[in-house]
């Protein structure tokens, strides 16, 4: 028997018993949808964050941190030129951060300021002001989100934590003062001794968005790291700098040592065996490439959760489809019985109900994989402001890859074939005998 | 029963070849404790290009002689030869083989398939040949017309009447030319008239295409169309008559 034969007869008994046949294949549907739809928004979230991270450039980017314990280690000035003179590093920008006191009026802070390359303040996109140029006086980059954090220094109350009102404070426009932290003036009683007389803070620019958007940028300031040295060192001058190290005998050293160095690597694929590299002299380092790596691992666990989720209505639908053909078969014993007795092959019995179960899964696939991406679209529309507001990023949440329709369709034609095995293999063994006996 | 056998044998030497071989062929049912011996040792040949009439009361066991040469049941015990082949011994895969490549098979109730026109029931054979669907069409429409059923080539069966049902299940045991064809009670189901416009296409069908027809039937009287009558009693062999002239009309038997 001819297998387009064999095909039309499945499909003739399929059009035979329409109701039932759709209603099979809806069934399918809503298993393909809900596979498909599930596995997109796992596509969506890995995709939209990898574009995201990737869009901020550094992946080629490490960061060497300082193990906190072994003073040979520190990263000082000396040991950041012997990372220039590795061939794969071709950039090195040490980062230092110091904590200060902001005050405007009655309004107060201590907010985290960092010092980074002139290339890195130039890449941060600003809401209002100008970045300030290589050699100009101390003025910061406020974080957009600072604001929220001011305390009314009288009351110690939160407008914003406490009464969710958002502080009137205008970082760009008000008076800012600044004091730093100066652990050698503290009489142990006032923590306004803490800290260094202040001083008019001038601000620069603000990081862009409001005050209540998240973004990489939105917590602290940022200033030029030699503009910063050079403050600090004016600030201090003979004192301890904060967050400095000292010598056993509580003398700083001559050099500055600081935290972590970002190390830019020539090669993306040198990227990994210098972490390796740093990470066997004793330092913590961190990459942007392992840190996707290590977001795409949760994102591949959270998808197969998601995909698992979507396959039990596809399993529902493979029963759908079993239960389908064990009717159709037990309808049509006698129609079987009288093939049997006109010479139908016993495999050819069989493949007519497997490729009925297949056609069903099929269709099912196809009109799924249709309103997959219907609703696909229909997910990214209202899924919009959930991306930006619990997840920072905007970008698509669901998300169907080309290759994803071709293999859910190829998928439920399998699970239609396999689901369609069993009864078939029962039809086969019916007996010719059915076509005779008048039940 | 040796010989009824001989009996049997006799005719090869007349010339005729021996198309299918009996020999002490026995079913047996088992029903709770109790054993139906639905065939009790039976012994013939039929011989290529002749008219088989089984005849028998209900119960006799004619059904169940026919069904066991068509390979649809396996015999207890005993040999069924078809040509050189030992049916007896044959897998059902290799049965329905058989039954695709040298049989073709008349029903009682037509058992034509009630989705598919005249046409299509009578191409059925054929699509299970792997015969092309252009090919199949030419030669079921040739063996409709050929029964007179030209213009009923695209009717359902339920939009038929019996008589030509019937034709059309004769069509489609035809269209194959097959070595040989069963008919159980092919004229159960319908009226006088139309049963003797079946039977005389059947006779027709033998004499001029020479295939073999083994046909089974409760009426003695319609048994007469045949060469041969083989009459059967509680799954035995009584008799085996032959109609050198076809006119004979049968005599009271004892049994
Ligand atoms: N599957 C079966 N199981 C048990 N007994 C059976 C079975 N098939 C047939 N028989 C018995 O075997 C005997 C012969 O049956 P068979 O059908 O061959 O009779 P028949 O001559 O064709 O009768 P009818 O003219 O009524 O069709 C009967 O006694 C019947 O009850
Ligand atoms: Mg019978």
């Amino acid at each position: 028997m001819k297998f387009s034969d064999i095909l039309k007869l499945s499909i003739e008994n399929l059009r035979r018993r329409k109701w039932r046949t759709v209603l099979t294949v809806l069934g399918v549907t809503i298993g393909t949808i809900s596979v498909v739809l599930m596995l997109s928004l796992g596509f969506g979230l890995k995709e939209t964050l990898n574009a995201e991270l990737n869009a901020g450039g550094g992946i080629n980017d490490i960061t060497v941190s300082y193990n906190g314990s072994d003073e040979d280690m520190y990263l000082s000035d000396s040991r950041v030129e012997e990372f220039m003179d590795l061939e794969q590093i071709t950039k090195a920008s040490p980062k230092l951060s110091v904590a200060m006191k902001v005050t405007t009026g009655k309004w107060g802070t201590t907010t985290w300021i960092e010092g980074v390359s002139q290339e890195e303040l130039e890449a941060i996109p600003l809401g209002q002001g100008t970045c300030p140029k290589e050699g100009e006086e101390f003025q910061i980059i406020a974080g957009n989100m600072i604001v929220l954090d001011f305390y009314d220094t009288n009351t110690f109350e939160y407008p914003y934590w406490d009464y969710n009102e958002i502080p009137p404070v205008d970082m760009m426009n008000d008076k800012i003062y600044c004091s730093m932290m100066n652990v050698e003036s503290y009489d142990g009683v006032n923590p306004d001794s803490l800290y260094s007389k202040r001083k008019q803070l001038k601000i620069a620019g603000v990081v862009e968005g409001g005050p209540e958007t998240y973004n990489a940028y939105c917590y602290s300031a940022y200033v030029e790291i030699e503009t910063l040295k050079s403050y600090l060192e004016k600030e201090y001058r003979g004192k301890t700098i904060p967050e400095q190290p000292t010598d056993r005998n509580g003398n700083p050293y001559k050099e500055w040592i600081y935290p972590s160095v970002k190390l830019t690597v020539s090669d993306t694929a040198l990227v990994e065996d210098t972490v390796t590299y740093f990470r066997e002299m004793g330092y913590q380092v961190s990459s942007q490439q392992e840190w996707i790596e290590e977001n795409n691992k949760v994102f591949d666990i959270v998808q197969l959760v998601l995909g698992g989720i979507g396959a039990v209505s596809l399993l529902v639908a493979a029963i759908g489809i079993t239960n389908t053909i064990t009717m159709s078969t037990y309808e049509r014993r006698k129609e079987i019985g009288v093939m049997k007795v006109l010479g139908c092959d016993i495999e050819n019995i069989g493949a007519m109900f497997v490729s009925e179960a297949g056609y069903i899964g099929f269709l099912g696939g196809a009109v799924g994989v249709v309103l997959s991406y219907l609703l696909s679209k229909v997910v990214n529309i209202v899924g919009a402001s959930f991306m930006t507001e619990a997840i920072g990023v905007a970008g698509n949440l669901s998300m169907i890859p080309l290759w994803l329709p071709f293999v859910a369709v190829g998928f439920t034609i399998l699970v239609g074939v396999v689901a369609g095995y069993f009864p078939a293999r029962k039809a086969t063994r019916i007996s010719a005998l059915a076509a005779i006996r008048n039940d | 029963m040796d010989q009824l056998k001989d009996q049997g044998k006799e005719q090869s030497a007349q010339g005729k070849k021996v198309l299918v071989e009996v020999e002490d062929l026995y079913k047996i049912y088992k029903v709770g404790d109790e054993r139906v011996r639905a065939l009790d040792g039976v012994s013939f040949d039929i011989y290529e290009g002749e008219f088989i009439a089984i005849v028998g009361t209900s119960g006799s066991g004619k059904s169940t002689l026919l069904n066991m040469l068509a390979g649809l049941e396996p015999p207890t015990k005993g040999m069924i030869k078809l040509g050189s082949k030992r049916m007896d011994r044959m897998k059902e895969k290799q049965l329905v083989r058989m039954r695709r490549k040298h049989m073709g098979f008349i029903f009682q109730s037509y058992n034509l398939i009630g989705t598919m026109d005249a046409k299509e029931n009578v191409a059925m054979p054929l699509m299970f040949r792997g015969v092309g669907a252009k090919e199949r069409d030419k030669r079921a429409k040739e063996i409709l017309k050929l029964m007179g059923l030209g213009k009923h080539m695209k009717h359902l069966p339920s939009q038929m009447s019996g008589g030509q049902q019937q034709r059309v299940g004769i069509a489609r045991a035809l269209v194959t030319n097959p070595k040989i064809i069963f008919a159980d009670e092919p004229t159960g189901n319908l009226d006088s008239g139309t049963t003797k416009e079946i039977l005389t296409i059947l006779r027709d069908t033998v004499n001029k295409k020479n295939n073999t027809l083994v046909m089974v039937t409760h009426d003695r009287n319609l048994a007469q169309v045949a060469d041969r009558v083989i009459h059967i009693k509680d799954g035995k062999i009584r008799k085996i008559e032959i109609n050198a002239n076809k006119k004979e009309i049968i005599e009271d038997e004892d049994y």
